[in-house]
């Protein structure tokens, strides 16, 4: 009888959805449609933001394999040793290695002299790094807004973090303030600065700006690390940080561990670079997640009532209809079934119309069109399973919103239904 | 006729059904005890409001009454569930209304399959019962119409190939005439007269002295009770 009743339900549904009115299919189809991207794509942008910074983080300065100093050391021991035994593990494909220290750039130092002359200055960490090899790793020369890259003998040439140019970073230091926060005024690719670093002054020609997603490289001064090495009288095997890339498809948890295991831990703090982000993006991430299940959430039940609303309205206009299946012996579950179906259809022609939108429109567009966020390029975190489950329970909603309106007034006394009263 | 060699197919006892509205009592059968045999063509007068429609649904087990049994077959039906009485009325009773009452979406030819498909759960291989039916009333070649698309004599028509599919013991007709022009409503009766004489059991409520004199026997109502 249940299967039955299926069937006849199943063939008036197909009647209804046959001689319905277009626009009111088409009208549910839509409501059905942006629940869908509105349950998925906003989710999906929402944890695609701290995704995305985390992408731009590994991609412009940490590689998938961090190496810092260990926590009470002030520089990584061995350095040489540890970058000689990279390569050998599987998976490498390149690494960075960088010297810091800080410093402080003036700037404006030629300007006609003021009563009480202090030219602006902001701190800085300076970074030595072989260009090439620098931007073999994280692409840096991609990362300049302003000028050029630093060329191979570029030795009395920096490359200065955006941050620290006010018309970049809007804070713009009191003329004359001695303070190391803020920024610089009118500096330009080609003008000349003067960079304190280990107690030595020097002056540089500013070759570029570097930009980017990650603070790290926003406030840094990038010069060449032979150069950087000399004025700071350092040996080679006292590097600060290595920033390692690894093949794509190589697992980073395995390389870490065999780099571990190679003793390299004695020397440095090895890390891959989610570890190495700290629990901040991780946080964020899952506070996003919950805000994209809310916007979800209310997506979600606006759905359920517009479709209890509609299939309520296209049920008691058929109250007389209803009436007639009633009395010439159709079951009251095969009726309330044709509404269940009937609803079940649209929310299936919506969401694979969704489906549809978001894996051959959105997603690809966003792909290649990351959303420009100032600390992030945001992806589209959108993956099948998750869609499914998704779909699955808004199929769920919709069955639930179609089937109690109809079984409302199929509840009805028969005869009242058929005549009308 | 003696009642003794009829099988008692449909039989009230002391039906009464009262509607209530607002503070208002209105008893619209006052105990109703009638007996309809196999095979009989039994018409229901009345002047308006004495009850007809009122009867023929409690017959038909459309409603509930308020009072008394309806017995089918000698079985009473007070204490059936609702889908007992669906059950009972998909396989043994066949209903005419007075607007002929067809589902808007669905074909002449859907329109009489759908109650065979409920009780049997076969439509396409089972269409030709259909087909059939639908010749017999005259509507070969409006198979495929929708509702919207036929007269009214012919989705009267309709109505009654529906309410005979699922060979039904007894035929309920509710005026079914009375939205009709003479000449359509002689067609209608000539139908019936031909099912009649083909052994189907029928009871229609009609308002024409004309029509309740080619029955066997007319029922008489007046204030919710039979008069003679
Ligand atoms: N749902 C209802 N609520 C209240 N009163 C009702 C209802 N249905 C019928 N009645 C009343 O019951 C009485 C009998 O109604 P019924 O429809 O059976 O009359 P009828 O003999 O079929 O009349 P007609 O020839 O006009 O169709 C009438 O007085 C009517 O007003
Ligand atoms: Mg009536």
């Amino acid at each position: 009888m249940i299967f039955r009743s299926m069937r006849v339900g199943l063939f008036l549904m197909v009647r209804y959805l046959r001689r319905a009115n277009p626009w009111t299919s088409l009208l549910i189809v839509s409501v059905m449609f942006l629940t869908f991207l509105n349950v998925v794509v906003v989710r999906g942008v929402l944890v695609g933001l701290p995704v995305g910074a985390s992408v731009s983080y590994e991609a412009e300065y940490a590689g998938s394999v961090l190496i810092t100093p260990l926590a009470d050391r002030r520089h990584i021991e061995r350095s040489v040793y540890i970058e000689n035994i990279l390569p050998g593990i599987a998976g490498y494909e390149a690494h960075s290695a960088r010297y810091l220290a800080s410093g402080l750039v003036r700037a404006n130092f030629d300007r006609p002299q003021r009563a009480s002359y202090i030219p602006d200055q902001v701190g800085a960490i300076v970074v030595g790094i072989d260009p090439a090899i620098e931007d073999s790793v994280t692409g840096l020369s991609g990362l300049i807004v302003e000028g050029r890259y630093l060329g191979a003998d570029d030795t009395k040439s920096i490359l200065i973090g955006y941050q620290l140019l006010d018309r970049y970073s809007g804070s713009a230091p009191q003329p004359g303030s001695p303070g190391t926060s803020g920024a610089l005024r009118d500096v330009y690719p080609g003008d000349t600065v003067r960079l304190v670093v280990g107690g030595v002054e020097g002056e540089y020609t500013v070759a570029g700006i570097v930009s980017g997603k990650v603070a790290q490289n926003s406030r840094r001064v990038f010069m060449h690390e032979s150069h950087l090495r000399k004025v700071l009288g350092r040996g080679i095997d006292n590097k600060d940080e290595i920033a390692i890339v690894l093949r794509s498809g190589a697992s980073v948890d395995g390389y870490v561990s065999a780099l571990l295991a190679s003793g390299a831990g004695a020397y440095a703090t090895v890390q891959t670079a989610r570890d190495s982000q700290g629990q901040f993006l991780d946080d964020i991430t899952s506070t996003f997640e919950l805000l994209g299940a809310g916007i979800g959430l209310i997506g979600i039940v606006v759905a359920a009532i517009t479709v209890f609303i509609m299939i309520f309205i296209v049920a008691l206009n058929r109250q007389k209809q209803i009436g007639i299946l009633k009395g010439i012996g159709v079951s009251t579950l095969a009726i309330e079934l044709s509404y269940v179906f009937l609803s079940i259809a649209y929310a299936a022609v919506g969401i694979s119309l969704g489906v549809a939108v978001l894996y051959l429109g959105i997603a690809p567009y966003i792909a290649a069109n990351p959303i420009d966020f100032p600390f992030a390029d945001g992806i589209l975190v959108a993956p099948w399973n998750d869609t499914f489950v998704r779909s699955v329970f808004l199929v769920g909603t919709t069955l639930l919103a179609g089937y109690l309106p109809a079984r409302m007034i199929v509840q009805k006394n028969t005869i009242n239904a058929i005549l009308g009263r | 006729m003696d009642n003794n060699t009829h099988i008692s197919l449909l039989k009230t006892r002391d039906l009464s059904k009262e509607y209530k509205v607002g503070d208002i009592i209105t008893r619209a059968l006052g105990g109703v005890s009638i007996e309809v045999h196999e095979g009989e063509f039994v018409a229901i007068e009345g002047r308006s409001g004495s009850g007809k429609s009122t009867l023929l649904h409690m017959m038909s087990l459309l409603d509930r009454p308020s009072g008394g049994d309806v017995l089918v077959e000698g079985r009473e039906t007070a204490r059936f569930s609702r889908s007992e009485r669906m059950v009972l009325r998909l396989s043994t009773f066949g209903y005419v209304f007075q607007d002929y009452a067809l589902i808007p979406e669905l074909t002449a030819l859907e329109n009489v399959l759908l109650p065979q498909f409920m009780r049997t759960g076969c439509y396409r291989t089972c269409s030709g019962q259909g087909v059939e039916l639908l010749e017999r009333v005259g509507l070969k070649d409006r198979l495929h119409n929708l509702p919207s698309q036929l007269s009214g004599g012919e989705q009267q028509r309709v109505a009654i190939a529906r309410a005979l599919v699922n060979d039904p013991k007894v035929l309920f007709a509710d005026e079914p005439t009375a939205n009709l022009d003479s000449d359509t409503s002689e067609t209608i009766m000539g139908i019936f007269e031909e099912l009649h004489g083909k052994g189907l059991t029928l009871i229609m409520v009609t308002h024409e002295p004309e029509f309740s004199a080619r029955a066997q026997r007319t029922i008489r109502l007046a204030d919710g009770l039979i008069a003679e």
